[in-house]
């Protein structure tokens, strides 16, 4: 993580007190874990002593101290997923793994989590991997979900390790999709918006691949200009609270099938853009 | 100033407004278990062991609980027994009864608190006794700090955020695995930590421990000689020679506190190397002269200087008398006012 | 546009919708949804009606509480009754598609009940079959039957009347309707909700705060979920109502970051809300000014206690300390606060809108209303379910839970999650209130209810929960840190055959001693679980410690696996399916468990052909 990173998300929180919480969070879901010098920066601009930084990122479960792997892995043990015998769902879990639960494998593939609940009881036992939630697992299903989540859950290969997926978007507002099916870019479904800037106005798509940057415009958008996003349905604008912590533009969010938000920087030809889905972070 | 009267335990007793039902008690000589009380910070009400009934209110921890006039406290119920007991009981279980070679045996909160209880062997050996073996980190030069033996009152924390002001230690983790540590639980060497020892003192049981330490035979009250503060100190002798130092809570400059060399700097008025008597250069090599000789010396030298050749540095070691007359020296006698004195070491 | 113009062009549009030519479809989203594939569901239903070239109108929905029957689908053809589908999944599109869609020849299996005044002929009234009679949805009225993300919808259904009603009435009014109804905090404590309010609104401070408590901690709950994906204005509504009421301009909502899809919700109700003028400054021409902060959860149980949730949203470990001074006096920044559940809020916001003896309709003199429950575990019904105070315990598991999975016998139903007990067969009779539940050395908490089996070992179970409070202990306090680390390390020795005599007497008095000595609820409710198993399965834990046996056959250290010679008929699956090579025996031979290789896992018994059923656990180590 860049000094300039951090001191953005150290800006966006400026104005709030206790923010603390909201701050590393934000790194985290940056970086996956909580770098040291991403600490000491936070002592420094928070004014609180590095060690009460510790102590905070120590007593939550969310955050880790350590890189985590690719694929975030977690059973769920709540009381529900329990009695239907989760507890041999995680010993499987860690046998195929290799891992004891906290820890990441070798390879940097597979980070093995438990969590205390994730409220989809009734379906238990619950296991989530990647934002992908996984019902009635039984141990005898935990290695095809694991060689599923390897090869990466609807990925599309493209060059050599560059691994991108393509993502389906609705609007914040309306919940309209914003997918153009028949506009394909990448070999795609395109996603359609309507942008202004300066004195123009007029559609724009994007692949929805995500970390592809190859977009199309209704007319030429200067490189660095900001523009305003709006949705093509109900013409809200696509505003979000953040910022990018690349270039300071806002983001616009979007709904991502699947749960989550996408956000993507409104300068033209900046490459920030944050995923968040169902709080795993890629 | 404002007082008030309240019942502790039958007896009516008088405590300043303000004070706390833990300390109205204390100071009326009866004794509640506590441990994680300092008079000096602010009660935070964890270690439970001065769980009092309030008439009218039920349980609660007399330390955090403001006295009030004619109220009712019970400081003993078998409901409080059993309370304090499945505490005082956990905390020896989870502590690292080394106590003969603890330096705060005899000084031991936690004995204290286990002495009025009375414990039963019998009863521990029901309980499981964890086995955890802490590293001790002994990188600080002046104290070691044993986890094993701590338990977890927080005053060394509460001392360091305020009254050092360093925030070099904290709760870190959590649940049973919760410790004091530092920042990454790096050696206390290399956090913020300014060695003050403040921690050291408060500590109610063995966990900070000095490095050297010697029970003083004696006790003498002197003023701490390295700089202008004026801290007041107890120095601890042995024989003829300084063992210890302590801060005096009477002291207006400093309250009882410390920094780290007035705390730990004693070793060098043993030191071999230390000077006790002037020395002259002759041929190039120093020899040892008395006091007239040096002076005299001295003054036959300086004779030969005046006003801007000459310039007065003294020393904050020195008293304020001695300050005095060294200015007043340098400018009746030499006539200059190029005075200055190093505040700081 | 006025609030009371967008309240007319949203019930406009809410009956267009209902009007439309074409089919609508409504397919449940939420997170249980999701779980059994219904985004996967949603994809295909597309699909297949692209196929056909037919139109519908899909309406993503949040829960209707049926869990078991996950994915729900309701379908309401013009001018027709809406039928609610459940087991639709992604391999049954098509066919759904065609026959409850397009066509109208529902199969079956997949028909649940129909939704509305007119019946349909061989269709069950959805509300009338077993699983949803006994309920009264009050605050799960609207999930899964409107859109969560279209905030018409809610005001279509009357939403934000009772805000509107309440800036009218003003703050006397809402407190004397709120002390009318009997509501009390639905958190778990039970606290009236109008006296904590009145505490904070005796307060002095020139701030105040209002904080929506939505961090779900309790292991087998997940009530505020689905509201708050399936219905968020309701528990908004109810949050401005109480801003309004104590004289807070600001707001928190600190929920769970493991609950997203909430999170979400909640944010696109945010911008809503601001865009009808129902956040920001000077609310509908009131005078009145309410901001909303969200603040995710960083994963700890114990900030669900009111002082901990406040040392979390200060940027601090989340530790509690001990009241007084309560927050309603000083609380978030030293400030009064007030902190509600998010059920609490929902049920503030409906009484406001119906009235308080409307609400009082519902429960028992002392437990008003209805609470809505989790139902997980051995049930054959799962779901979120709403009940009203008072049932009987057992209409909740063989009524609307529809009796025990695989028809086995019932042990006992754990509520109250962590803080709660195991109640045993005997209290199946007890209606369902705070007072009762207490009585029976349990809480009605936040909501869960988890029912146990035969195959439960209740030990195990024990074990789990102080497994899990140790876990979460903030560790600040001595009897909670060392004291639940010291009862789980009895239970662990006990589920490992190292029990002493003893152990049981000793557990019973440390549970005394941390309830009693402990600094917050945490700690003062985490003995419940054992204190309840040991009251009603004490047999269990003495076979356990003197038996070195566990009958439920769970504890492995307990048991043994063995093969019945006289019914082994040689076939070789176990064999070639043990992991730990235990089993020997040639083909068509008996085969024999090697007692000193076997891991227990129970492989062999899960794939010995049923006709022969040949394994058998037994109770008890083997015999070496």
């Amino acid at each position: 993580m860049t000094t300039e990173q951090i001191a953005a998300v150290l800006n966006r929180h400026k104005t709030h007190r206790g923010a603390l919480i909201s701050i590393l969070e934000d790194i985290q879901a940056k970086h996956g874990f909580l770098p040291e010098d991403a600490l000491r920066a936070v002592a420094k601009e928070t004014g609180r002593s590095l060690v009460e930084i510790y102590g905070v990122a120590t007593f939550y479960r969310g955050f880790s101290l350590k890189p985590r792997g690719k694929h975030i892995v977690s059973a769920c043990l709540g009381t529900a997923c329990h009695v239907r015998g989760a507890p041999s769902v995680v010993t499987e879990l860690e046998n195929q793994l290799r891992v004891k639960s906290g820890e990441t494998t070798v390879d940097k593939e597979f980070t093995l989590e438990t969590v205390n609940c994730l409220g989809a009881c009734a379906l238990g036992p619950i296991v989530v991997i990647d934002g992908r939630y996984f019902s009635n697992v039984s141990p005898a299903k935990v290695k095809k979900i694991l060689e599923d989540a390897s090869k990466g859950f609807d990925r599309v290969e493209k060059g050599a390790d560059e691994r991108v997926f393509p993502v389906v978007v609705r609007c914040p507002r309306c919940n309209h999709s914003l997918m153009d099916l028949k506009h394909k870019i990448d070999d795609h479904p395109s996603i359609r918006v309507t942008v202004s800037g300066g004195q123009q106005h007029g559609w724009l798509r994007l692949s929805s691949l995500y970390g592809s940057y190859n977009l199309e415009s209704e007319f030429e958008v200067p490189l660095d200009a900001v523009l305003n996003f709006f949705c093509p349905h109900c013409h809200a604008e696509l505003v979000g609270a953040s910022n990018c912590v690349l270039c300071e533009a806002p983001m616009i969010p979007m709904i991502v099938r699947g749960g989550g938000i996408v956000q993507i920087c409104s300068r033209h030809g900046c490459k920030g853009h944050m995923l968040d889905i169902n709080g795993v972070n890629a | 100033m404002d007082r008030m009267t309240l019942s502790i335990d039958g007896q009516i007793v008088a405590a300043e407004k303000g004070v706390t039902v833990l300390e109205a008690a204390l100071e009326n000589g009866i004794y509640v278990p506590n441990l994680c009380y300092h008079s000096d910070l602010k009660p935070v009400g964890v270690c439970r062991l001065c769980i009092v009934e309030i008439k009218g209110r039920g349980l609660a921890p007399a330390c955090m609980t403001p006295a009030e006039e004619g109220m009712v406290v019970k400081t003993e119920t078998s409901d409080i027994r059993n309370i304090r007991r499945t505490a005082a009981e956990l905390l020896i279980l989870n502590h690292h009864a080394d106590c003969l070679s603890c330096t705060k045996n005899t000084k031991c909160r936690l004995q204290e608190v286990a002495n009025y209880l009375g414990i039963d062997e019998k009863r521990l050996k029901r309980l499981r006794t964890p086995q955890r073996n802490l590293a001790i980190d002994s990188s600080n030069p002046f104290f070691d700090r044993d986890m094993n033996r701590c338990i977890l009152c927080g005053i060394c924390i509460r001392t360091c955020d305020n009254i050092n002001g360093a925030g070099a230690i904290d709760f870190v983790f959590r649940g049973y695995n919760t410790t004091v540590g530092t920042f990454q639980d790096k050696p206390l060497l290399e956090s913020n930590c300014e060695s003050c020892g403040e921690c050291l003192v408060r500590c109610p049981v063995g966990a900070l421990s000095p490095k050297t330490s010697q029970v003083p035979a004696r006790e003498v009250k002197t003023v701490c000689p390295y700089c202008g503060c004026g801290c007041s100190i107890y120095l601890g002798v042995r024989g003829d020679k300084v063992v210890s130092s302590r801060g005096d809570a009477e002291g207006p400059a400093n309250h009882g506190r410390l920094c780290v060399k007035g705390r730990f700097g004693i070793e060098f008025v043993n030191h071999a190397e230390r000077l006790t008597s002037p020395l002259i250069r002759k041929d190039g090599q120093f020899v040892k002269a008395s006091w007239d000789e040096a002076l005299n010396l001295v003054a036959t030298k300086l004779a030969g200087y005046k006003g801007d050749q000459f310039a007065a540095v003294s020393s904050a070691k020195c008293t304020n008398e001695d300050n005095y007359v060294f200015q007043k020296f340098a400018r009746a006698l030499m006539g200059t006012n190029n005075i200055d004195h190093c505040a700081r070491l | 546009m006025s609030f009371e113009a967008a309240r007319q062009q949203a019930t406009k549009e809410w009956k267009e919708l209902q009007s439309g030519a074409v089919p609508l479809v409504y397919i449940g989203t939420a997170t249980c949804g999701r779980s059994a594939g219904a985004l996967r569901l949603l994809d295909a239903v597309r699909a297949e009606l692209d196929k056909r070239k037919a139109a519908a109108q899909i309406v993503e929905v949040g829960c209707l509480g049926m869990c078991y029957a996950e994915p729900l689908v309701t379908v309401r053809k013009p001018n027709g009754t809406a039928v609610c589908y459940g087991n639709v999944t992604k391999d049954r599109a098509a066919e759904f598609v065609e026959n409850c869609i397009v066509g109208d020849k529902p199969p079956a299996d997949l028909v649940l009940g129909s939704i509305g005044e007119k019946s349909v002929p061989g269709v069950p009234d959805l509300f009338s079959i077993p699983a949803l009679r006994p309920q009264v949805r009050r605050i799960l009225r609207n999930c899964g039957s409107i859109d969560a993300t279209n905030m018409n919808h809610y005001l279509a259904h009357g939403g934000y009347t009772g805000f509107a009603r309440a800036l009218q009435a003003g703050r006397e009014k809402v407190i004397a309707e709120l002390r009318d109804s009997g509501l009390r905090g639905r958190g778990g404590a039970g606290f009236p909700t109008w006296r904590k309010w009145q505490f904070c609104i005796d307060a002095k401070g020139d701030r105040k705060y209002i904080i929506c408590n939505a961090d779900e901690g309790d292991p087998g709950a997940f009530m505020n979920r689905s509201l708050l994906e399936g219905d968020p204005h309701v528990v908004l509504e109810g949050l401005l109502i109480a801003g309004f009421t104590i004289g807070a301009s600001e707001g928190y909502i600190y929920c769970r970051a493991e609950y997203p899809l909430a999170l979400e919700r909640l944010r696109t109700a945010f911008g809503q809300m601001e865009k009808y003028g129902l956040l920001g400054d000077n609310i509908l021409d009131s005078g009145f000014s309410f901001h909303v902060k969200i603040k995710e959860g960083a994963g700890a149980f114990v900030c669900g206690e009111e002082t901990a949730l406040i040392a979390s949203i200060e940027g601090k470990r989340g530790m509690p300390r001990p009241r007084p001074p309560f927050p309603a006096v000083s609380g978030l920044w030293g400030k009064p606060t007030v902190i509600n559940n998010v059920e609490t809020l929902a049920s503030v916001a409906l009484i406001l809108q119906n009235g308080a003896a409307w609400y009082a309709q519902a429960g028992t003199e002392k437990s008003r209303g209805t609470k809505t429950f989790a139902l997980a575990g051995k049930v054959k019904c799962t779901g979120l379910i709403e009940v009203p105070f008072g049932i009987k315990l057992r209409d909740v598991v063989y009524g609307i839970g529809g009796g025990i999975l695989n028809d086995k016998e019932f042990k006992a139903v754990q509520t109250g999650g962590p803080s709660g007990g195991c109640l045993p067969a005997a209290w199946l009779e007890s209606p369902v209130d705070y007072e009762s539940l207490a009585a029976a050395g349990s809480i009605v908490g936040s909501g869960g209810m988890v029912v146990m089996d035969e195959d439960n070992c209740m030990v195990d179970v024990a074990r789990y929960f102080l497994d899990f409070t140790q876990k979460e202990s903030c560790g600040e306090c001595v009897p909670c840190r060392l004291g639940t680390k010291q009862m789980l390390d009895i239970l662990k020795d006990i589920t490992a055959g190292k029990g002493r005599p003893g152990d049981i007497e000793l557990l019973l008095e440390l549970a005394e001693g941390i309830k009693r000595g402990s600094l917050c609820g945490l700690g003062q409710t985490a003995p419940n679980p054992v204190l309840t198993t040991v009251k009603y399965f004490r047999s269990e834990y003495e076979a356990h410690i003197h038996e070195k046996k566990c009958p439920a056959r769970v504890c492995k250290p307990l048991i043994h696996y063995r093969i019945l010679t006289d019914k082994c008929k040689g076939c070789g699956l176990c064999l070639k399916n043990c992991p730990a090579t235990a089993i020997t025996g040639e083909n068509k031979k008996i085969h024999v468990v090697d007692q000193s290789k076997c891991v227990k896992c129970g492989v062999c018994l899960e794939k010995c052909p049923r006709k022969f059923s040949a394994v058998e656990c037994v109770p008890g180590a083997a015999l070496q």
